[in-house]
């Protein structure tokens, strides 16, 4: 861990994973994409709006996980100062805010034959919903400041704060759903028959390899950015 | 002058600074600064705009992070610092009488430390005057009261001369030479020549950075 | 300890000088909440249903509104390096700061809230409940409204950001804030709630004070 906190090495690093984090998110894209919507069985309940869950279930999944990965290298840039971590959360934050968006999306796409309406107030989509302002909170603090070292140090501390209170959230929306809606039929509550694992796993995967080629983009980016800026600063002084 | 401050001082305080190093804005603005101060001497920090002498005052503060270096302050329970910035740290609502009370309290210096800190920086005429009604002189004047309120042996000061007329950079220097006879310890950055001879001196424009900006 | 009460007690003072803070943040509650019957009708069962929610949505918005100088009076004119340096511990400046912050906002709201429950038609049963809902709840509100006025000290278009920063993190407040008074007063035993709402305050309380310091050395960093 500690031997990637320099740029330029995890650069190099980068370089060597890109290719197969690229060949890896085409091959799943590839395979899961037409078992997804061709091959894999229509639902015996909901038919074939089911096929909205393979791109539903992995948004979800991503925008936890990029949320994840976010509070996890806030807190190494701030107990390490590891200029790494720091980008790599900053970059994790507007992939993560997307999938969240695509997850609310789909879901309302979903909702809508199931419920007869696009947005009901699900435990699940709410709690996305939630996550969703947090990632928004997480970017606009962070691009506040004139000092982008300030920014980045605030975002981190945000995005720590934000990874405590997400369970509280998550207990106060389910506990408030049960209140005012008992479940008729929750998104989660789709038996998932076993033929729909396969291309769901392939989708998941598909959409993790997509982040880590974007992840180390940006991050690349942000480097590069980074050394812009400090030239320039070397040449006022 | 400031009795309770001898009395609560240690025999020996020491300020040791060493290979201390700096950053602001993505760049190094000094570099390799050291510095030893004992109880009873003084430094001036001289230096052209933008070399780093607020940013030094601030990192002996506690108020910035050092990019390198270490900064021992002896005995560890005993030196405490005292700083002084820009601005005065007055609440414009209080009366200078609540703005300096407050201080006192938060300090625990006593009335009688009290009336001389104002006795010392005559305020007396201002006393029930809310801050914000004062000139900058004023100000000035109500808020450097303030060190004298608290027992920290080290006096941290950020161009204390500011909007100062001359029988009042007079008064000042009368304060600060007296805790530097009383045994304590004043770093003070200013361009305008104190009339106390400080025992030593730091030009920043000395340490500039030296290593490579873009190190990765 | 002492110098925690020293620091209230500095900051009390101020807001008495400065009372049209106070006054306009109570005047904005109450006008608030007033807004609501105009905008929904005044029949007497709708109002009554929506009545805590109003309130309590109405009490994040105040208590939102009196968070923009919490730290900023003190970082402009340089009290907030004096009181940083001073002999005192960083989280006990905060955790007295967020105490004056309660008293001068959060306490008046609960005071208020009682009168305006009778203009939204609240059942009588349900002013007991409201009131400590809101005595158990608002103090959380200012704990983690500190801490996000922490964060954006010295931020650009400081005013939007922060209820971006800060109202997600309410939501939980919000939910069982308005489930302990509609549960009361409906005439449920609602103890487990006021327990989850005291749960939050407890934990923000050694949380938020210790967050709120370390985002203020790095604001006046």
């Amino acid at each position: 861990m500690h031997a990637f906190a320099n740029p330029t090495r995890f650069l190099k690093l980068a370089a060597v994973i890109q290719p197969w984090a690229i060949g890896l998110c085409i091959f799943c894209f590839a395979i899961g994409l037409p078992m997804a919507v061709v091959f894999s069985p229509p639902d015996y309940q909901q038919g074939e709006t089911v096929r909205i869950m393979y791109i539903h279930v992995p948004s979800a999944w991503m925008g936890l996980f990029a949320y994840g990965v976010m509070a996890a290298g806030s807190a190494s840039y701030l107990i390490w100062r590891h200029p790494v971590a720091n980008m790599i959360a900053k970059a994790s934050a507007p992939i993560g805010a997307m999938f969240t968006a695509l997850c609310l999306l789909t879901g309302m796409l979903w909702g809508e034959p199931m419920w007869g309406t696009p947005w009901v107030w699900d435990a699940r989509l709410t709690s996305m919903l939630v996550l969703f302002f947090l990632y928004l909170g997480y970017m606009a603090l962070g691009d506040a400041f004139d000092s982008p070292e300030q920014g980045d140090k605030a975002a981190a501390i945000l995005a720590l704060v934000g990874s405590v209170n997400l369970p509280i959230i998550k207990f106060s929306v389910d506990w408030w759903n049960s209140l005012h809606q008992p479940s008729i039929f929750s998104m989660a509550g789709v038996s998932v028959d076993s033929a729909m694992l396969p291309p769901l796993f392939l989708m998941v995967g598909a959409f993790q390899f997509y982040y880590v080629v974007v992840v180390l983009m940006r991050v690349r980016a942000q480097v590069l950015a980074a050394k812009v800026r400090a030239a320039r600063l070397m040449r006022a002084a | 002058m400031v009795p309770t401050m001898s009395e609560s001082k240690q025999p020996s305080t020491h300020l040791d600074v060493s290979g201390l190093s700096a950053r602001r804005g993505g760049r190094t603005i000094f570099e390799g600064l050291s510095f030893s101060l004992i109880n009873g001497t003084s430094l001036m920090v001289t230096g052209p705009n933008g070399s780093g002498k607020s940013t030094l005052l601030r990192i002996l503060a506690g108020l910035l992070r050092s990019e390198a270096g270490t900064i021992t302050l002896t005995p560890e329970d005993g030196a405490e610092i005292c700083y002084a910035g820009h601005r005065d740290g007055l609440k414009g609502g209080l009366t200078v009488e609540e703005n300096l009370g407050f201080w006192a309290k938060l300090y625990g210096a006593n009335q009688e430390a009290v009336e001389q800190a104002i006795d010392r920086m005559a305020l007396e005429t201002v006393l029930d005057m809310p801050a914000d009604m004062l000139s900058a002189g004023w100000r000035r004047r109500a808020g450097l009261a303030r060190l004298a309120l608290g027992t920290a042996p080290i006096w941290v000061l950020d161009e204390p001369y500011t909007a100062l007329d001359a029988e009042n950079v007079v008064r000042i220097d009368g304060v600060l030479n007296d805790h530097v006879n009383a045994g304590g310890i004043v770093v003070l950055a200013t361009h305008q020549a104190p009339g106390f001879t400080p025992s030593n001196q730091i030009n920043m424009a000395n340490y500039p950075a030296k290593t490579s900006e873009v190190d990765w | 300890m002492k110098s925690f009460f020293i620091l209230i007690g500095r900051d009390l003072r101020l807001s008495i000088r400065h009372r049209a803070d106070t006054i306009m943040v109570a005047g904005f509650f109450a006008i608030t909440v007033i807004l609501f019957p105009f905008g929904i009708g005044p029949e007497p069962g709708v109002l009554e249903r929506v009545g805590a929610g109003i309130l309590w949505v109405t009490a994040l918005l105040a208590s939102l509104l009196s968070l923009d100088h919490l730290f900023s009076d003190d970082e402009q004119d340089g009290a907030l390096d004096l009181l940083l340096t001073a002999p005192v511990a960083p989280t006990t400046v905060v955790a007295a700061k967020i105490t004056a912050h309660w008293l001068t906002t959060g306490l008046p709201l609960t005071l208020l809230a009682p009168i305006l429950g009778v203009a939204l038609q609240m059942p009588s049963e349900s002013t007991l409940p409201m009131i400590t809902a809101l005595l158990i709840g608002t103090p959380t509100l200012s704990l983690i409204g500190a801490v996000g006025a922490a964060l954006t000290l010295g931020a650009r278009r400081r005013g939007v950001l922060l209820p971006l920063v800060i109202l997600p993190l309410y939501i939980p407040i919000l939910i069982f804030g308005v489930g302990a008074i509609d549960t009361s007063g409906m005439g449920f035993d609602a103890n487990g709630l006021f327990a989850v709402l005291g749960g939050f305050l407890l934990m923000a309380a050694a949380l938020c004070p210790w967050a709120a310091a370390v985002a203020l050395r790095i604001a006046t960093e």
